[in-house]
């Protein structure tokens, strides 16, 4: 009982932290808890925010199965596209070949790009392996089948949203995340075209 | 657009890994050093920040849904920007470059976002600031024009939560400042759309219809009827200068704003850069500003209006400047009294709309005198005044009057007819008209229950049924 | 796994074969259609499917046996990746509800990652958006005030101190309870919502943020519930807790 009051309290402080600190004295801790659009956040212990807690198989291009947990050691660069898509996702994947030109030497055999797809139902591995052919994607790129519920899932911790169009097309939102070697977010860009030095500059960090 | 964002980054970069002051010239002065901005609640305006250079400014607001007085004995559940209406008041300096924390309570139903009009940037930052209950949010922007600015909330409906009371001033001074003055008031319009009636006692609600046809039951400053008269006036001195910081939210109606008593020696337009002198009468639109300012010449009050005038009496837009200070009959005489611009009461003086009758139930005397006392305050007090003794000359005292106590009917003839010409009470004689009052039967009995127990009158219960009974004998 | 669970913790009425029977607390609702609030230009009708709801918002209690069960998603053991630090911040401790008032009441202060692993873990899902709009839509079983007038009502009126017990405002004609006038609920694809958080801006939705055709404009400029219900979504994140933010449980018809 004592304990769980104790926790309680930590619990409110640190939510009294959370909300009413700022600027000058805002601590890591307290950083950590916001959001911050575009801006690289801070990690230390990122084993807590790992998005590899995220139960669930998925298929890749290769027709391999997999748990996102593989990619553990790994540094990806991560976004949700569809094959069918016309106009925002090739787009996405010009966005991210940009950033595979300006990885850090050091950093060339860590780094993957890893593509999701919406389309539960369309999207199969033979669909992205064809995809991933047309867009000309190396070895480098993993490209991802799972079901819906694991891609809806995938899609909030990513912040991206979307929604299945009446005619099988999905409208969603563009953005690239970086993961650090733990799957925690380190960094992110959002909308087509962005500049990515938030995602580059912290990929030298890491 | 770019640059915009650069700053942006820098700022949030300058947050998250140090405090030091951003040294970037760019386009822009330097900025040096940084405050935390002081907020004010009107009619307080914040003092001039006096910088002679822009500096990084830190607001912190907090959104709070809570039930406050919209008038005497009515609430309403406001949205508020910092638990007031209107909200806190802002004061910038041209140049600075603002980090804006928004809080919505955890106790909100809902979210809300802030929109500057004085913001450079999409949304004025409304989407920047999309914060849920519970939650923090943070933006930032420069100040590049100088002016008097509205903030609002722009979370859908938008409509609804400005009718709702989220809406306040941010003033950006020029880098030149603006020249001296003795005081500085903050006043803002704004209108409530209730299902109930102006004045109807109890918790009210929004209703979206009238908000639709824009018909408003309220029209107030500073976010409740009567939030600057009487004992809450705004004070100053003969021989000051006096500037209005004034804000008109809407939601719908443009502001005829006017001073009875006084002449702007200087409206700055719209609240921006030019100034038109000796101005009776200033159009405010909604989502707009002025900047007002005069110089109180002789004592007595001024009372502030929408000149749009039965939004000032019937609907609550008045609030008061009380000048003390010693006469100057060359300026003004003197004798002519401003008591003709008192409230006529929030009753609509009407002879042909019949409004259906609740089914009655008789009240206890404490409930009558509780329910009078309110009634009355806002209906009666503003002739009779709260003390019940009138004004001499002009409104005849219901406290002693011998004139009311001896009546049959228990004065409620009077209440529902009306009274004009001659009559004598306490051996004084009045002259004046009474309106009729469009109050319902049971209202009446507790205006008058209340006006024959008080300041020394000892009438007993007056029933709604004996209201009724005279009320038919009168046709 | 979900059988061995419902064993351990005893009352759980979907012990035999969650997948395919619904609980006796939940209500089928006829497919149908409506028309979208929000939608791009084109075919603005929404379709959906037999389902089943909930009867109810998931209660405290309720909840309480899902943490007992899962003790993962006990306050102090649960992962920050799923939830924000107000997390069942009204609960007195990991595996205690405190107030004895409230254990009928609906379970708020818990992230949409919580509400997706009750469902689970009960062999249901959470309601689609398109579902609980439907749902939402039908009319009050005892008032014959129109559903968009007890909302706003709703909203004049200050948050209470403790919420009620579950069942205790409106049920509809659907025999569904509290679908307005108690909390905000979770639903599957909240984040469903392709605009941003100022609506004012959304008639010409921008390509670069957003792949969508053509435009977005309300059905009904008038549903300043709906508009409500828009912007709450699009305030929110994922592991976010909200006062007053719950959920109920769905299930497909077949």
């Amino acid at each position: 009982m004592k304990r769980y009051f104790n926790i309680y309290k930590l619990t409110i402080l640190f939510a009294f932290i959370t909300a009413f600190t700022f600027a000058c004295n805002a601590d890591k801790k307290a950083a950590s808890e916001e959001t911050v659009n575009a801006v690289t956040v801070n990690n230390k212990e990122t084993a807590g925010e790992s998005l590899y807690q995220l139960e669930g198989e998925w298929h890749s291009q290769n027709g391999d199965t997999l748990q996102l947990a593989e990619l553990n050691g790994k540094i990806p660069v991560v976004s949700m596209i569809f094959t069918r898509c016309g106009f925002a996702c090739p787009r996405i994947v010009a966005d991210i070949k940009n950033i595979e030109k300006q990885i850090p030497a050091e950093k060339k055999d860590s780094v993957v790009f890893v593509l999701v797809s919406f389309d539960s139902e369309r999207d199969n591995p033979d669909k992205l392996k064809e995809f991933a052919t047309e867009m000309k994607l190396d070895d480098k790129w993993i490209l991802l089948h799972g079901g819906e519920q694991e891609v809806r899932e995938l899609s909030m911790l990513l912040n991206v949203k979307y929604k299945k169009q009446p005619d099988g097309s999905f409208a969603h939102s563009n953005g690239i995340t970086l993961l650090d070697a733990n799957g925690a977010i380190a960094a992110h860009v959002e909308g087509l075209g962005t500049d990515p030095e938030p995602i580059v500059s912290k990929m030298k960090e890491l | 657009m770019k640059l915009f964002l650069n700053c942006l980054l820098t700022l949030l970069f300058a947050l998250l890994f140090g405090c030091t002051p951003r040294q970037k010239e760019g386009d822009y002065e330097k900025v040096v050093g940084y405050r935390e901005a002081i907020l004010t609640n009107a009619p307080e305006v914040p003092k001039s920040p006096g910088a002679k250079y822009p500096q990084k400014v830190i607001v912190k607001l907090e959104v709070v849904e809570k039930v406050m007085r919209l008038a005497d004995g009515v609430d309403y559940n406001f949205w508020t920007f910092g638990s007031v209406v209107p909200g806190k008041f802002i004061r910038i300096r041209e140049g600075d470059e603002v980090e804006f924390h928004l809080s919505n309570h955890p106790d909100s139903k809902l979210p809300h976002n802030i929109d500057l009009h004085a913001v450079t940037g999409p949304g004025g930052g409304a989407e920047a600031s999309m914060t849920a209950p519970g939650h923090t949010t943070q933006f930032s922007f420069k100040a590049i024009n100088s002016g008097l600015y509205i903030y609002h909330c722009a979370t859908a409906p938008v409509g609804m939560h400005i009718a709702n009371g989220m809406y306040g001033l941010i003033f950006v001074e020029p880098k030149e400042g603006l020249p001296p003055v003795d005081k500085e008031f903050y006043i803002m319009q704004s209108e409530f759309y209730t299902k109930e009636k102006f004045g109807r006692p109890g918790l009210s609600s929004f209703d979206m219809q009238k908000a639709l046809d824009e018909k408003p039951e309220y029209v107030v400053f500073n976010g409740s009827v009567g939030a600057a008269m009487g004992d809450k006036a705004m004070k100053v001195n003969v021989g000051e200068t006096v500037r209005l910081y004034v804000g008109n939210i809407g939601p719908n109606l443009i502001s005829s704003f006017h001073v009875i008593g006084e002449i702007f020696d200087k409206v700055y337009i719209e609240g921006g850069d030019l100034i038109n002198k000796n101005v009776q009468s200033t159009a405010i639109p909604a989502g707009g500003s002025a900047i007002i300012e005069f110089k109180c010449e002789v004592p007595g009050s001024l009372t502030l209006v929408d000149h749009s005038v039965f939004r000032a009496f019937n609907k609550g837009a008045l609030a008061q400047i009380h000048v003390e200070g010693k006469e100057n009959t060359r300026v003004f005489s003197g004798k002519q009294r401003d008591a003709v611009y008192l409230p006529e009461g929030s009753a609509v003086q009407s002879i042909t709309d019949k409004r259906p009758e609740p089914p009655m139930a008789e009240k206890s005397m404490f409930e009558r005198m509780e329910k009078g006392k309110i009634l009355y305050e806002n209906n009666c007090a503003a002739c009779h005044q709260q003390n019940g003794e009138g004004l001499a000359g002009a409104f005849p005292p219901l406290a002693e009057s011998d004139y009311l106590m001896k009546r049959e009917d228990k004065g409620a003839g009077i209440v529902i007819n009306g009274l004009s010409g001659k009559i004598t009470v306490n051996g004084k004689e009045y002259d004046g008209v009474m309106p009729q009052m469009q109050l319902t039967d049971d209202e009446i009995a507790s205006i008058l229950t209340y006006v024959r127990n008080s300041w020394g009158n000892k009438g007993g219960l007056v029933n709604a049924a004996e209201v009724k009974a005279v009320r038919a004998g009168s046709k | 796994m979900i059988i061995a669970l419902a064993l351990i913790t005893g009352p759980v009425a979907c012990a035999n074969d969650p997948k395919s029977s619904p609980t006796a607390d939940m209500v089928k609702i006829a497919g149908g259609s409506y028309e979208a609030f929000f939608e791009t230009t084109g075919d603005k009708t929404v379709r959906v499917k037999p389902f089943y709801l909930d009867t109810k918002a998931v209660t405290n209690a309720e909840y309480l046996e899902f943490v007992k069960a899962n003790p993962k998603w006990s306050r102090s053991k649960v992962t920050r990746l799923y939830t924000d630090a107000g997390y069942l911040k009204h609960w007195k401790g990991d595996f205690e509800i405190g107030n004895p008032q409230i254990r009928n009441s609906p379970v708020t202060n818990v992230s949409w990652f919580a509400a997706n692993a009750y469902s689970k873990w009960k062999g249901k899902r959470l309601p689609t958006m398109a579902e609980w709009e439907y749902a939402g839509r039908a009319s009050f079983a005892n008032d014959s005030r129109p559903v968009e007038e007890v909302i706003l009502d709703w909203y004049s009126k200050p948050s209470q101190k403790t919420l009620p017990p579950v069942g205790s405002s409106l049920k509809n004609v659907l025999n569904v309870y509290d679908m307005h006038g108690l909390i905000w609920e979770w639903v599957s694809d909240f984040n469903g919502i392709v605009m941003g958080g100022d609506s004012r801006s959304n008639s010409a939705i921008q390509r670069d943020l957003f792949c969508a055709s053509g435009s977005f404009s309300a059905a009904d400029k008038e549903d300043y519930a709906a508009f409500m219900r828009f912007a709450f979504r699009g305030s929110l994140e994922a592991r976010y807790s909200v006062n007053n933010l719950g959920f109920r449980c769905a299930m497909d018809a077949n």
